[in-house]
């Protein structure tokens, strides 16, 4: 018998199941094979089973009298939510596995085509990304391929956040429920192994992100009263600065790791000493709660490469407005001098070689753009917000796109998008992609 | 013709029958305890976005998206299955508890789909407008879905080891 496509097809063998009247029209030689073939037989069997449950009455049933939803929630093999890394576990037999390679093949070839526009396809890049789905922290290819739930790889239930990779790429820090009261505990797990979470600490408060050291020995986050250190081996954690709380900024390590960039509750732009905690600030807001005024906002990786200045938000609507969006980008250099105003925008973020900065503006045409630090050169990417740059600056990540929901990939030069996940950064303020740091990029 | 003030008369006297209708639909996409708040919270946002619905005749339709995403929203982190929480599922008397389970296991946008389409018996297209995608994803979802379910209640998996 031919392997390859001798068997029913699954979708006639579906029609089967939900229609008695398909199997009457049905072809004799799948009427032959459905008596002699296990495989077909069990697959409508199944079928069957699936097609009696979905048409059977549907009822508010308890969920702990239910076998494998809450009470068994991150138990092997049991995972509520989507099914991200679920590996096969029914084995496709050779034929299948043929086919699907060989479908593989053409998308990779007909994929690179697009996301290029045509031209030579990329190189494709070492690292993963790390992105928030529905509550969940997936990795996934550049191409959103091969998608892993380390959330259900290490036993959560789908309230994992703040995905923050290494410096290094070879670890992998998210937030974890830590108790009832809405604290986040940080966990720290190897990648890609993913087979002992360590929790190093507890926050008071949600996580609105966690910042790695440079030299990937300390977290920095922030909880309800300041801005806390982590250790990443589980000692050393301290509180840094206290009573500045500013939920919706980011925090920036320098480059050497001795200061962290960070904004007030009263939207100061300020560098805080890692050794001792001592807050400079190097952009005062302009009456921040009167109208018109002004609040600073740090932004994430707003520190220069070189070390020498940082990008930030100056944020000229109500203070109670959260999305700034008539926000201005400003750089100035660490020391506090020489301020100067880039462009209207929002969600500043420096590339990794240092020659441009990303942000988002409402335009028009609104969405994602790149501009030169001397505030030249503008251009835009597209349409979306929240821009993330590749370790090698060749890629931007952002929500929202000309694709509309789902987290997007373009070429940081402009080009054809892609469609990352399609069901995320639909509704958190913060859920930004971590790129995964590989050596050399 | 509608008019706006129109489509505000028929939201406040329909609050009632709309609060409930939209908390039915939370409960049975798994907002559990919140369902009543989603549901508010839907009928909140929409009355204060009305002038946005460019179809008054779709309000109900226009409500039941916002209370989905809403759903899917909170679901996020406010809250997870607990057990406490009370789950829409179909039940099959010969299949049991068991067979339940499989769809409360489906990946989020298939139980989704499922729950809107044969839970509820919203048309594809209604359940693909609540969900904010197309028709063919919401069948590719449905697909999936019933595929996923036919390898769970089977023993094919077993079979081809």
């Amino acid at each position: 018998m031919n392997v390859l496509f001798g068997h029913v097809p699954e979708p006639t063998i579906a029609g089967i199941a939900a229609e008695p009247s398909v199997a009457e029209r049905l072809p004799a030689r799948y009427e032959r094979h459905l008596a002699g073939c296990d495989r077909c037989s069990r697959l409508l069997q199944g079928h069957r089973r699936a097609s009696s449950l979905l048409r059977s009455g549907w009822q508010m049933v308890p969920a702990d009298g239910v076998a494998g939803t809450s009470a068994l929630a991150g138990q092997p093999g049991i995972r509520l939510g989507p099914a991200f890394g679920r590996r096969a576990t029914s084995r496709p037999g050779a034929a299948w596995l043929a086919l699907a390679l060989l479908a593989a093949m053409v998308l990779a070839i007909v994929g690179s085509v697009v996301f290029t526009g045509g031209g030579p396809p990329p190189q494709r890049l070492p690292g993963r990304l790390a992105i928030m789905v529905q509550g969940e922290i997936v990795t996934v290819e550049l191409d959103g391929a091969d998608p892993v739930s380390v959330t259900a790889a290490t036993g959560g239930s789908r309230r994992d956040a703040s995905p923050a990779w290494s410096p290094d790429g070879t670890h992998l820090a998210f937030a974890r429920i830590a108790d009832d009261n809405g604290n986040d505990a940080i966990a720290v797990v190897g990648y890609p192994a993913l087979d002992e979470v360590r929790i190093i600490g507890t926050l008071a408060g949600p996580s609105s992100g966690l910042f790695w050291s440079p030299a990937g020995t300390s977290i920095a986050a922030w909880s309800n009263s300041g801005i806390e250190l982590f250790g990443v081996d589980g000692s050393g954690s301290r509180p840094l600065r206290r009573g500045m709380h500013d939920a919706y900024s980011h925090l920036t390590w320098s480059p050497d790791g001795s200061q962290i960039l960070a904004s007030t509750y009263s939207g100061e732009l300020v560098t805080v000493r890692t050794t001792d905690g001592t807050v400079t600030t190097i952009a005062p807001p302009d009456r921040p709660f009167a109208p018109g005024g002004r609040f600073n906002r740090a932004s994430r990786d707003a520190w220069s490469p070189d070390g020498g200045s940082v990008v930030y938000l100056a944020d000229l609507v109500d203070p109670d407005e959260i999305d700034f969006a008539d926000g201005r980008i400003e750089v100035v250099d660490a020391d506090g001098s020489n301020r100067r105003v880039l462009h209207d925008g929002q969600t500043p973020t420096w590339s990794p070689d240092g020659l441009r900065i990303a942000f988002d503006w409402e335009g028009p045409p609104g969405g994602i753009y790149t501009i030169r630090p001397d505030g030249t050169d503008i251009r835009f990417v597209d349409a979306g917000r929240r821009p993330s740059w590749s370790p090698d600056g060749r890629f931007i990540a952002y929500c929202g796109g000309t694709g509309g929901n789902g987290i997007f990939v373009a070429p940081a030069s402009g080009g054809e998008p892609r469609l990352l996940h399609d069901m995320a950064c639909w509704y958190d303020n913060n859920s930004y992609v971590s790129w995964q740091p590989v050596r050399g990029t | 013709m509608v008019s706006g003030t129109d489509v505000v008369r028929a939201f406040d006297a329909d609050y009632e029958v709309l609060f409930a209708d939209l908390s039915r639909l939370c409960r049975a996409l798994g907002a559990g305890a919140n369902s009543e708040d989603a549901a508010q919270e839907a009928l909140v946002y929409g009355r204060a976005h009305l002038k946005e619905l460019r179809d008054p005749r779709r309000l109900r339709a226009w409500l039941r998206t916002i209370a989905v995403r809403g759903v899917t929203r909170g679901r996020s982190r406010a809250s997870t299955i607990a057990n406490a929480d009370f789950l829409f599922l179909p039940v099959d008397a010969d299949l049991g508890l068991d067979a339940s389970a499989a769809v409360a296991r489906l990946p989020e946008r298939e139980r989704q789909a499922v729950v809107l389409v044969y839970g509820l018996g919203y048309s594809q297209d209604e359940a693909a407008d609540m969900l904010d995608i197309t028709r063919g994803g919401l069948a590719a979802s449905l697909w999936k879905a019933r595929r996923r379910l036919a390898r769970d209640l089977s023993d094919y998996r077993e079979a081809r080891r």
